[in-house]
């Protein structure tokens, strides 16, 4: 009796697979360069796509930070009594600038008497000189800065000036225009209400109270000391103006009543300008959905390309194929040879795409002046996801090439 | 009881036939006439068989249904002993592998690569260290007088050394069974007596050997010409050479 023992199955082993794979590739430079075309472009934009993403993010961060809330205005609540002097505590502006946040604090209010406040480059001027409507504002040494003022001439108002109720002012640079006040050589003097007060700067511009430019600004103590304290009936109303660091505006808000009055903070109304930071946030997911699925589309166009390109090339090998399995091939062999040509043309077409990406988004970055981020955890594993591509890409082609019928593919020659 | 493998080399005849075609034949689907007529046909170890007959008669398919490239839709086929239709794909590959070698009547080489390499692919799947794959392919080459050629390209070469690189292929694995396909149709006389004395040696060293000719000088040296044709529907003419 005989009995037959299986044979035991060929083999091919993964170092004999990548060898072949490698050579066969070799052997046909020119498709090996087209295929990796597709992959390269796919992976390369999937690069750019996700680098563009996070590049875009951070300048639009940078964006919204140039108009994140940066100032709160803080006012007196209601209409109650009015206070005996001031509602603020003579060191509000050392206790606001000693919060984490601030950069400057000061109080002003609106020189109202009752009465037109008449200001003018002659004392008593006439009824026609007196035309120009220049408000005069009362504040306190810090207010010119929280209010982000710039000089062009001169100086600012100091802590000197208000504790000797000196009479000097800054001038707005259209004031000074409408009152033909050209610059501070000869030191021009100004009368408000008849009360001569010496002009020692111009202020050309003021970020945050752009009302400064058509304004005057006198120390808060000599406004108080030749006309009394702010008349809340008269409209006149001391607010509180803080200047803060970008991003700061919000705690600053909550922190600032509790330290001018921490018994009743509550008597005071806080305005801040509303925060973009919801905007901005859904600029960025926007922006950030949208790269991302232009990456992913890449990279599966990418994909596709590899599928066909190895789909038309195991057409073209069939006979190949065939003589493999001729001489001892088992289907997963086949397979394993096709999938590892793939891949390995993904990978190098990624290596290859994720270095151009890279040097795209710092090109671009360049020209735009923006700075290039790049997130390594998502550009590294790149030539990876090429390699991915390439195995997925594969798999139709090599599940055909395993399919491949022997005796009718050796019936052709085998192609060049 | 006796104890043998499909695949060990076997060279000594016994008493059942290697190759043991009971009424295969081949049909194609949508074709009106079989490629191949059932026939039947029998060939003991160490035989050196010619198989005759007109372009198309189906010598080629019958080769193929032989060497396991393709499955008889008609009949059986029953292989040192074992009924092919019971293998499994992984069976069929590893007897193509390591029982049998097949010179196909155009050379099938890789063209861009060299004449050791091309030599080394049936081996590839053996599993074996590549410097034991190139001392195996080394030496077939030798067997077939290319031991110059090694790394020549092997679309350089002339065609009578391509399908002399060919069967070394054929036999780098050692196989019990070599089956040639026409392989002195694309050669001239002198290189085609080459070829022959080859297939000769190789039978003499113990190989059973199915040529497919029209060579008559192969049927000379064949223990039985078989014709394959429309005429013989049902079984092979045995010619008793």
């Amino acid at each position: 009796m005989i009995r037959r023992r299986l044979s035991p199955p060929t083999r091919l082993r993964p170092a004999d697979a990548f060898s072949e794979a490698v050579t066969s590739i070799v052997a046909r430079p020119a498709r090996a360069v087209i295929t990796c075309l597709g992959t390269l472009l796919g992976v390369a934009w999937f690069v750019i796509a996700l680098g563009l993403a996070s590049t875009a993010n951070g300048q639009v961060t940078q964006l919204f930070a140039r108009h994140l809330a940066t100032h709160v205005l803080i006012s007196p609540k209601g209409t109650g009594p009015v206070p005996a002097a001031s509602p603020y505590p003579a060191d509000v502006e050392q206790r606001l600038d000693a919060l984490h946040g601030v950069v400057a604090s000061g109080v002003f209010w609106r020189l109202r008497l009752g009465h037109r406040v008449i200001v003018s480059t002659v004392p008593q001027p006439p009824a026609g000189r007196a035309a120009q409507q220049v408000p005069v504002l009362a504040g306190s040494p810090g207010f010119l800065m929280a209010a982000g003022a710039r000089l062009s001439q001169g100086r600012t108002i100091d802590t000197w000036d208000q504790a000797h109720r000196a009479q000097v002012c800054v001038i707005g640079a259209r004031a000074a225009r409408a009152l033909g006040i050209r610059g501070l050589r000869g030191q021009p003097t100004i009368h408000i209400d008849d009360q001569p007060v010496a002009v020692i700067g111009i202020v050309s511009s003021a970020s945050e109270r752009k009302a400064i430019l058509n304004a005057v600004v006198l120390p808060a103590a000599t406004a108080v000391a030749l006309w009394g304290p702010p008349n809340p009936r008269a409209g006149a109303v001391p607010d509180v103006l803080i200047r803060t660091r970008p991003g700061a505006a919000s705690v600053v808000a909550r922190q600032a009543p509790v330290a001018i009055s921490p018994a009743r903070p509550q008597h005071f109304h806080v305005r801040m300008p509303p925060s973009p930071q919801l905007l901005r946030d859904q600029v960025i997911n926007t922006l950030t959905r949208m790269f991302y699925a232009l990456g992913w589309i890449s990279l599966a166009i990418g994909t596709l390309s590899i599928a066909c390109v190895t789909w038309l090339s195991v057409r073209e090998r069939a006979a190949e194929f065939g003589l493999r399995r001729a001489v001892g091939a088992r289907r997963r062999h086949i397979m394993a040879h096709v999938i590892s040509e793939s891949a390995i043309l993904g990978l190098v077409g990624g290596l290859a795409g994720a270095s151009l990406g890279i040097a795209a988004i710092i090109l671009l970055a360049w020209a735009r002046n923006w700075t290039p981020v790049i997130a390594p955890l998502l550009i590294l594993p790149a030539p990876l996801a090429g390699a991915a591509a390439g195995v997925l890409a594969g798999l139709i082609p090599g599940l055909r090439a395993a399919r491949i019928q022997p005796a009718a593919a050796l019936s052709t020659s085998i192609a060049g | 009881m006796a104890t043998k493998s499909l695949t060990q080399p076997v060279r000594r005849p016994v008493t059942s036939p290697l190759i043991d075609l009971r009424q295969a034949g081949v049909c194609f689907p949508g074709q009106p006439s079989a490629a191949l007529s059932p026939l039947d046909l029998s060939v003991g170890y160490g035989e050196l068989v010619t198989l005759s007959g007109p372009a198309g008669a189906g010598k080629s398919i019958l080769l193929s249904v032989v060497g396991l490239l393709l499955k008889p839709t008609t009949g059986s086929y029953f292989l040192n002993g074992a009924d092919t239709a019971t293998l499994a794909d992984r069976e069929r590959a590893a007897l193509r592998g390591r029982l049998i070698g097949i010179v196909f009547q155009r050379p099938q080489l890789l063209p861009t690569r060299s004449a050791l390499d091309n030599v080394m692919l049936p081996v590839l799947y053996g599993g074996m260290s590549k410097q034991k794959r190139a001392e195996a392919a080394t030496s077939a080459l030798a067997r077939v007088g290319l031991r110059e050629h090694l790394h020549e390209v092997v679309s350089e070469l002339p065609a009578n050394e391509r399908q002399r690189i060919a069967i070394a292929r054929a036999i780098v694995t050692d196989p019990s069974l070599l089956l040639c396909d026409d392989p002195t149709a694309s050669l001239d006389d002198g290189a085609a007596e080459q070829i022959i004395g080859l297939l000769v040696s190789l039978h003499k060293e113990g190989r059973t050997v199915l040529v497919a000719t029209r060579d008559q000088l192969a049927a000379a040296h064949s223990s039985r010409l078989i014709g394959v044709g429309a005429d013989s529907r049902t079984s092979a003419l045995d010619s008793g050479l």
